[in-house]
């Protein structure tokens, strides 16, 4: 296997627990909880290109299927997947496929990359929300209000922090995977 | 390196260890799922039967304290805000009981993965989701299984690492600056760029030891008692379903 391909994949990896991390550090009020997890997520798939975030978001969640203790609250368990906060979960394979979709077409403009993690973030909230209403039997409106409402400043700190955090480790990353040998 | 434990496996020579890997991952599911709608008599039960197969893996109780210290804090914060937080009328106690259910269900689930890691090698883990994912098509079963067997290595690590950054920023009075921003970025490039590293290295580790995802898994087949004893597991999560 090409060395390139190797570090992808152990970057990949890497990202996946930095994405258990991020929802180590988790705060819970109300049926979702406050979790570093959306921060990752981007920061992976602005690190890593649409494909290798995708994967890495995959493989956390595989790991979390597994029963390995890395969702949100230490918990794990393929029964997280039919909760309420199961479409936030598969939210993010979408959103790391989304954010590093359009922050590949974007030449690395600050302002493009932000709209990268925006969109990323709101693909989060198409998919867990309607998820949410479902699976905990509320209105649209209360979903809203206790599914995306409460995290929509955190969230601007979030994608920010995102973005400022993708421009210094890009350079780092690119030089990392430059390929010694194939 | 730091003395955490967390999520590594600790060498060992009980039937706990030699059970075979493939009936251990479907055993850990059965009890998280089963966990997650116990009451208090089902989860005293798992208490019990926990601390039966700590006892059986002859494990030192450093390595579970190690492994669980990191979550103790995180387990205070749920209790706290579970009890003052979620409720208008708080610190009554019924609300108090339903917290320490919740953050209860919680340390079990954790305690039961931590065993399962301590008792796992990481190649019989891999082999395991190898083994488990190789029936399904178009999907690389083995770089699956080595991609999240690098993810738990990696948890470890990162840990170990920010640690280290701390100790490093602490001793050049660095978290004395009271500029929170520059605080966090101070401790957060250097633990991405020797996280980068560590990841050269490994990648490099890898390819020099000649990795290759088309090799035949040969696993030897199940034994039937290790099958009865994921039966077993079966029997007391369905027992404890039934104290509920």
């Amino acid at each position: 296997m090409p060395v390139k391909q190797l570090q992808s994949m152990v970057y990949a990896s890497l990202m996946a627990a930095l994405i258990a991390m991020g929802a180590y550090i988790h705060i819970p009020l109300g049926p979702v909880p406050i979790v570093l997890q959306n921060l990752f997520v981007p920061l992976a798939a602005l690190l890593l290109g649409s494909r290798w975030g995708s994967i890495s978001v995959a493989i956390y969640l595989f790991a979390g299927a597994m029963g390995i203790p890395v969702f949100a609250g230490a918990k794990g368990g393929l029964a997280h997947f039919l909760g309420p906060t199961g479409g936030y979960l598969l939210g993010f394979l979408l959103a790391a496929w989304v954010t590093g979709s359009i922050a590949e077409h974007s030449a690395e403009r600050p302002v493009a990359i932000l709209l990268a993690v925006t969109f990323g973030m709101l693909t989060i909230y198409a998919v867990g929300v309607p998820w949410l209403k479902y699976a905990a039997g509320l209105t649209w409106s209360k979903a809203v209000l206790v599914g995306m409402v409460p995290f929509l400043v955190g969230d601007v700190f979030k994608a920010g922090a995102a973005v400022v955090l993708a421009r210094a480790l890009k350079p780092m990353v690119t030089r990392q995977l430059r390929p010694t040998s194939s | 390196m730091a003395d955490r434990l967390m999520l590594h496996y600790f060498p060992g020579n009980t039937p706990l260890h030699h059970w075979d890997a493939r009936c251990k991952f479907p055993g850990l599911m059965i009890v998280t799922l089963s966990l997650l709608q116990m009451d208090v008599p089902s989860l005293v039960l798992f208490t019990l039967v926990f601390f039966a197969a700590f006892g059986v893996a002859r494990l030192p109780g450093r390595a579970l304290l190690l492994s669980g210290k990191p979550w103790l804090l995180f387990l205070a914060i749920i209790f706290i805000v579970q009890v003052f937080f979620q409720h208008p009328s708080f610190w009554d106690l019924p609300h108090v009981k339903a917290a320490g259910i919740v953050c209860w269900r919680l340390a079990l689930m954790l305690a039961y993965a931590i065993l399962f890691t301590l008792v796992t090698k990481p190649r019989e883990m891999q082999d395991a989701i190898t083994w488990f994912l190789r029936p399904l098509p178009f999907l690389p079963a083995r770089r699956i299984a080595m991609m999240v067997s690098l993810t738990v290595k990696f948890l470890p690590l990162l840990l170990d690492q920010f640690a280290e950054v701390q100790l490093a920023v602490k001793s050049r009075m660095g978290n004395r600056s009271g500029r929170s921003l520059r605080h966090i970025k101070t401790l957060c490039l250097p633990l991405f760029r020797r996280s980068f590293i560590r990841c050269d290295e490994l990648a490099l580790a890898l390819a020099a030891r000649g990795y290759r995802e088309d090799l035949p898994l040969t696993l030897p087949r199940i034994r039937l008692f290790h099958v009865l004893a994921l039966l077993l597991v079966g029997v007391v999560a369905l027992a404890g379903a039934l104290l509920n």
